[in-house]
């Protein structure tokens, strides 16, 4: 067990954890942080996205200790507060994505990230870059979903 | 049942159990719709009350709760499980639509297992068999009127004017002459005490607003914030975190042989042995799983042992070969039992050796897995004598009794609450998974306890869809019909895994029910199922059921037979469908969105299916093009009747979805079998599609008539038999074995 300190939705914490806990369980059993969800523990379904400096990452494959020093942003840092949800959440409500909702925070952080890092992305773009998978199949709503939210962050 | 019959009352336990399970103030006016002829079975009721409630009346029945409390706010427990399908939005709706509250300040909370809350359709509390919307139609519905009554009731004496003076919108009774008015919430406490009305008068359909509306579901703010409460997600001051070490499966016995050594290792709290295996607990999973992962077991036994694909192959084989048949009998959805005519089966061979021509075939599924994005999890708590269990549960009640009996604990001991569902798709009516999460909170009393399972022992553990074999012989006539169809399928009975009775003297129609349909009126026709007794591979209820793989069997083989008598499968299953304007309309309107008419390039193929039953009618047809056995598929349409339509955007989303589900089933799922258990670890082997595996699906509704049917099971099924058919078309191979990969590359 050792302790790192890291950012988590803009405020420090410290995690006493063995070194090779993914980030997942720590921010789920350490910091109570369970909007990250657990799907596969494999890298395979991206349910367990946050963001670590901003870039999208598979928490359950990422060791807390690598998040030393580091900023992560989870599903319940994304939006400022409740009422003012971010564009994606937003855009996810209003085309009515969701259906069981458990792969969906993880899908929402990798839009999220999609979209600052390409703001008008291609369908193609979309299609080939969000690659979480959603078992109640979900997909056909994703891609207005996106474009919407694009819109909407381009102001 | 006829709705005079139907009586509302209010009852103190109702209240009570609300008030206990949600919070409410006090002084809420709480309704229960109880209703006679819908009465629950005498035995749920001789099993008591919820610990701390006041002994049923003996009338109670059925009691979906609302609640509205003095500030206003309405609740509504949602008595079943949200899972995705959104039944919380489509059971809401009903409360709104009658109650005229705030609709967009109605809070739905989460249910428990209460014998107040069972469907009356089913008479139980389970969400399952896509029973939810047709099961709580009228008598939700009826809850909420009648509460509405006793409100406008009140009002009239406090204004001193007569009720039929009186509105109600918004959550507000108002007097539109004298401009006053007065809030539900001022009027609860004195409805509360009113005698509930024994005629309580529904709005037609013409007058509905919120229902057919397309308002986003409740659920789903909570969802995109990730505040929805899963049951992995259940977090309680000084939890213990379990993983699990288990056997190849579930009723495996297994023996730890390093317990000593692993007990010492970081973080481990305990280890319990539980169902098939150990869970080992910390404060934390991952050194749990650490821990888990380091037991050492040896196995004792194993219901599957030496098991592998081709100890499945020759099971089929044996079943067919020497277990006799059991007839499944057409089946009459209307009475939920199989009609008078059978077949006779001397008549239905000599048919066959005339007819003009004969078509055989040997279809095949394997077994595949449920994969609900939440792994199986379940939390529970042991205090005293009293087991609290929390979790992602389809079948609550069930869960309540099995863990009575199972445990030695009274049932009125036993208290059952009930999460979101990270997806259910039938995993999560099994009663396996909250059995060890139950038996680790008995051996750490007074501690929380969540076990959660690996995604390979999610996968592993899984009650699969079977695996089954079918071998179909038709016979057309001189002119072309089909006159006689014989089809036996061999594999797995469900209700034998689980130890459940079939209905006597027919096959479990969870294996063989319409595996020939009836809406094509065949002159002659048999259905015969050789159950293989000798294979124990865990079995349970996968998204529609036997539907899933016998609308494969039943309308692939059906465009071979069509191909057979020369004829265009969709003009060949209009002229047996004459009779059947519903099916008729929908699957035309399918063919049409794909543009079945119309010329199409070579190695571009078109298929047709529909699924349908005592709620539904779904067709979906597909265009693929195959080339060089590569397959693409270029659009899948589905057109959908479902009655009248709840949640329109909701029922969208479940045959999508449902399509999205059937497709992984056609193209990669599979679960072999190797030295005895499922030879698959994760996602990398049980593929699943992705967002770039998905051509354009467009889903038309077409709603009818007045009473609701489902939704949440119906887009799964044709979906496989369309696409082998379109592959057909397109001059590609007849696939008669899914998954389609093991052929064609995708």
């Amino acid at each position: 067990m050792a302790e790192i300190k890291l950012t988590v939705n803009g405020a420090q914490r410290v995690v006493d954890s063995d070194a090779d806990t993914p980030l997942l369980w720590a921010l789920r059993d350490d910091l109570g942080l369970v909007g990250t969800k657990f799907g596969c523990g494999a890298g395979l379904c991206g349910a367990c996205t946050v963001h670590v400096e901003g870039q999208a990452v598979r928490s359950c494959q990422f060791p807390v200790s690598d998040a030393a020093g580091k900023a992560v942003t989870t599903i319940e840092g994304l939006a400022p507060s409740a009422d003012q949800p971010h564009a994606v959440q937003a855009a996810w409500v209003a085309q009515q994505v969701p259906q069981c909702g458990y792969c969906q925070p993880g899908m929402i952080m990798a839009v999220a990230a999609l979209l600052k890092e390409t703001p008008h992305p291609t369908e193609q773009a979309i299609r080939e870059g969000i690659t979480n998978i959603c078992r109640c199949g979900t997909y056909p709503r994703v891609v207005a979903a996106v474009q919407q939210a694009a819109k909407a962050l381009a102001g | 049942m006829s709705e005079q019959r139907d009586v509302i009352a209010l009852s103190t336990i109702n209240r009570r159990a609300f008030l206990r399970g949600g919070g409410i103030g006090a002084g809420a006016l709480v309704i229960a719709a109880s209703l006679p002829g819908m009465l629950l079975p005498t035995d749920a009721l001789a099993d008591g009350p919820p610990p701390g409630a006041a002994p049923p009346p003996p009338q109670l029945g059925f009691g979906a709760m609302i609640a509205i409390a003095r500030d206003g706010v309405v609740s509504f427990i949602c008595p079943s499980s949200e899972m995705g399908q959104g039944t919380q939005e489509t059971l809401a709706r009903y409360v709104g639509e009658e109650l005229d509250c705030d609709y967009a300040r109605l809070k739905v909370l989460l249910p428990w297992a209460d014998p107040l809350f069972v469907n009356p359709m089913m008479r139980r509390q389970m969400t399952a068999n896509s029973a939810t919307t047709v099961g709580y139609f009228t008598a939700l519905r009826k809850a909420a009127a009648a509460s509405r009554m006793l409100l406008v009731q009140v009002a009239a004496q406090r204004l001193g004017v007569a009720e039929g003076e009186l509105t109600t919108a918004n959550g507000v009774v108002r007097h539109a002459a004298s401009g006053r008015s007065i809030g539900y919430g001022d009027l609860a406490e004195a409805a509360a005490k009113l005698p509930v009305p024994a005629q309580v008068p529904l709005r037609p359909a013409s007058a509905w607003t919120i229902i057919g509306g397309s308002t986003p579901r409740k659920d789903l703010a909570a969802k995109v914030r990730g505040s929805a409460e899963f049951g992995i997600d259940v977090v309680r001051p000084g939890m213990l975190i379990g993983a699990l070490a288990l056997g190849p499966h579930p009723r495996a016995k297994v023996q730890a042989t390093n317990l000593d050594k692993v007990r010492t290792m970081p973080g481990v709290t305990a280890i319990v042995p539980v169902e098939a295996g150990y869970a080992v607990l910390s404060p934390r999973f991952w050194q749990a799983k650490k821990a888990a992962e380091a037991l050492e077991l040896k196995v004792l036994s194993s219901p599957t042992a030496g098991l592998d694909d081709k100890g499945i192959d020759a099971a089929m084989e044996r079943a067919f070969a020497s277990v006799p048949p059991m007839e499944f009998p057409d089946f009459d959805f209307a009475t939920m039992r199989p009609k008078e005519k059978r077949a006779d089966r001397a008549a239905i061979t000599a048919a066959l050796a005339g007819a003009a021509k004969r078509v055989e075939a040997t279809y095949d599924v394997p077994y595949v897995a449920h994969a609900t994005m939440e792994p199986l999890t379940c939390s529970a708590h042991f205090a005293d004598g009293q087991l609290t269990v929390r979790g992602p549960l389809q079948s609550p009640e069930a869960v309540r009794t099995e863990l009575s009996q199972v445990l030695n604990i009274p049932f009125d001991k036993v208290r059952v609450e009930v999460t979101y569902l990270g997806g259910g798709f039938g995993r999560k009516w099994g009663v396996d998974f909250p059995v060890p999460a139950a038996q680790a909170a008995i051996a750490t009393p007074g501690r929380w306890v969540k076990l959660i399972w690996t995604r390979e022992q999610d996968i592993a553990m899984d009650q699969f869809r079977p695996a089954y074999r079918v071998r179909q012989t038709a016979g057309i006539g001189a002119d072309g019909r089909l006159q006689v169809m014989h089809s036996r399928i061999a594999g797995q009975s469900i209700n034998t895994y689980h130890h459940r009775k079939s209905p006597p003297g027919i096959a479990d129609p969870t294996a063989a029910g319409m595996l020939i349909y009836g809406c094509y009126g065949i002159p002659q026709s048999l259905i015969e199922y050789h159950e293989t007794k000798d294979l124990s591979v865990p079995v349970g209820f996968w998204r529609s059921v036997s539907a899933s793989q016998n609308t494969f069997f039943a309308e692939a083989f059906l465009d071979e037979v069509a191909r057979a008598a020369g004829k265009d499968p969709l003009a060949y299953r209009r002229a047996m469908l004459a009779g059947e304007p519903r099916i008729l309309r929908v699957l035309d309107k399918a063919a049409d969105m794909i543009g079945w008419s119309k010329p199409k390039p070579r190695g571009t193929g078109h298929g047709i299916a529909i699924t349908y039953n005592e709620g539904h009618v779904c067709a979906e047809a597909v265009r693929v093009r195959v080339v060089k056995g590569k397959l693409t598929i270029e659009k899948i349409v589905a057109a959908f009747d479902c009655g009248p339509m709840i949640d329109p955007k909701g029922v969208e989303s479940q045959i999508s979805g449902g399509i999205v589900f059937g497709l992984q089933a056609a193209i990669w799922g599979e679960i072999p079998f190797a030295e005895g258990r499922p030879n698959v670890a994760n996602f990398g082997e049980f593929r699943m599609p992705l967002l770039a595996d998905i051509p354009p699906i467009e889903v038309a509704l077409m709603p009818s008539g007045e009473r609701p049917g489902n939704a949440g099971e119906a887009g799964t099924p044709p979906i496989a038999a369309a696409l082998v058919n379109a592959i057909a078309d397109a001059g590609g191979p007849r696939i008669r074995r899914l998954p389609i990969a093991r052929m064609l590359e995708i």
